[in-house]
């Protein structure tokens, strides 16, 4: 690894560590050529706008492996295959080259090219500086503020989030005038919530962003609902429910899925590796809880169980407010597809209950989930992107933890700005 | 009998139905047809369990898991 400037850290063990520098230039500069200017000959570009002559190509030498003793004297250096030269020009040449970036010409951009070090061992003092302790104010709970969802300008409006659960509280007051789709897949049962699991579940993905009376709780609050109760008021369901209604969410153009429940059993189930893997080719991806089996106080560190463990499906651990991890986080397992993707909010979770109760504070993976899942909402407003592709954001965007892989992936999801 | 899920493999999405008439025929009861992501639950007995595997457009056979969240007032969730 390479950084900028000064290495952090100086390897002494104290933990101390410069601020940012003074970037060490070389002197020379780096042109980037646009895709066009790149197919036109950058050499030709180099040599009509900026008048520089003696210019060295990568593709001049055996297997493109260009011998940087040789071209000392060039003026320029280009590799074709990036769209790249290091230039070394008068300033007069210079500002040739500034004026060509200027315009829609062959030139991107230039920067000066800066000297770089080998990585030492240190703590970066922003990171620490960051971890601060997040708390619910009056106007928004710790998660949302940690994930940047109240930053945010997306609510996920066309966006269709399902929450696979216990039901929903279809007379909760916070949801008047939204879109909800509720089907039941217990048998016997309406899709009315008797339990209070799905209702959180339901508040944190898709909960009103004013709501009346309290803090905002909720992430996607234009996104459409779609309520699938697999889950019975005593909190149980099989396999076949469960099944039926990602098939439901996946027929119904549901671009995200969240399920905050899962199995205590080490082995990836075929069936969830399958329709998990089905569902991302459809353009939904699924999101679910890691598994609350861990105690990490007590030396015991759990592991992800399905349908968390299928390499096709999002598993999500959980964070408590000062953005450590929490006690009963599951930790990745040794089965293919057994780790912990990313992170979110999962202690001390502020949401809505069914009436007339109307909110209450959970903790547990079941409770990070569903902030994945409503900030997967988010971008994928802001991207249009789906399936893998969402999937990609999301790990992409997380916010690096100083914690291992192992527990939380990529780190905490991040809503887009 | 004991609850199954049977994953029909990518070839045979299209003709789910006449996977799950051979499952039928195998002595499987077939209680669902999940065409979208191809899935097929239903029961068998344990003798005839393995003789579903080698049905044309079996991926798997497994046996169904059942799961169970805590009561509302458990912590965690």
């Amino acid at each position: 690894m390479i950084s900028h400037g000064n290495s952090y850290g100086d390897n002494d063990g104290d933990n101390t560590l410069a601020a940012p520098s003074e970037p060490e230039v070389t002197g020379s500069h780096v042109v980037v050529f646009t895709e066009g200017g790149n197919r036109t000959d950058a050499a030709q570009t180099l040599r009509d706008v900026a008048g520089l002559s003696d210019v060295a190509r990568s593709t001049e030498f055996e297997s493109s492996a260009l011998d940087l003793a040789e071209t000392q004297a060039a003026d320029a250096v280009v590799f074709d295959e990036l769209g790249i030269a290091v230039v070394t020009a008068d300033p007069d040449q210079l500002a040739a080259l500034r004026a060509a970036e200027a315009g829609d010409g062959p030139v991107l951009s230039i920067e000066p090219e800066l000297m770089h070090y080998a990585l030492s061992i240190g703590t970066d003092p922003r990171v620490q500086a960051e971890v601060a302790s997040f708390t619910d104010t009056a106007d928004l709970t710790w998660g949302l503020h940690a994930t940047n969802v109240s930053a945010s300008a997306c609510g996920g409006f066309g966006v269709k989030v399902a929450v696979l659960d216990t039901g929903f509280d279809l007379a909760h007051p916070d949801f008047e005038n939204r879109a909800i789709t509720a089907q039941s897949f217990v048998p016997g049962a309406a899709a009315q919530d008797g339990h209070g699991h799905g209702t959180h579940c339901v508040g944190t993905a898709c909960g009103p962003k004013s709501p009346s009376g309290t803090r905002r709780y909720g992430v996607a609050h234009k996104a459409d609902i779609f309520v699938g109760k697999v889950l019975s008021d005593q909190g149980r369901g099989a396999d076949r429910g469960i099944l039926a209604g990602i098939e439901w969410a996946i027929v119904n153009g549901c671009q995200v899925i969240s399920m905050s429940l899962g199995a205590n059993v080490e082995a990836v189930s075929v069936a969830y590796e399958t329709v998990g893997s089905r569902a991302l080719a459809s353009g939904s991806l699924i999101v679910a809880a890691a598994g609350n089996n861990a105690n990490r106080a007590a030396g015991n560190m759990g592991f992800v169980g399905p349908p968390a463990n299928s390499p096709s499906i999002m598993a999500v651990a959980a964070i408590d407010s000062t953005l450590g991890l929490a006690n009963f986080s599951a930790r990745s397992n040794p089965v293919i597809g057994g780790q912990i993707d990313v992170a979110g909010p999962g202690v001390g979770v502020f949401s809505t209950v069914p009436v007339p109760t109307r909110y209450g504070t959970k903790s547990g993976t079941s409770m990070a989930a569903p902030h994945v899942a409503g900030i997967a909402a988010l971008w994928c407003e802001a991207t249009g992107r789906t399936g893998t592709d969402l999937w990609a954001v999301l790990t992409q965007q997380a916010r690096r933890l100083l914690l291992p892989s192992l527990d939380v992936g990529s780190g905490l999801i991040q809503a887009p700005a | 009998m004991i609850a199954i899920t049977v994953t029909v493999d990518a070839d045979h999405l299209d003709d789910i139905e006449a996977v799950g008439a051979a499952l039928r025929l195998r002595g499987m009861r077939v209680d669902q047809v999940l065409h979208t992501i191809g899935i097929i639950s239903g029961a068998v007995g344990e003798d005839e369990h393995a003789l579903l595997e080698s049905v044309p457009g079996v991926q798997s056979v497994e046996t169904e898991n059942v799961v169970q969240i805590p009561p509302p007032d458990a912590n965690p969730q």
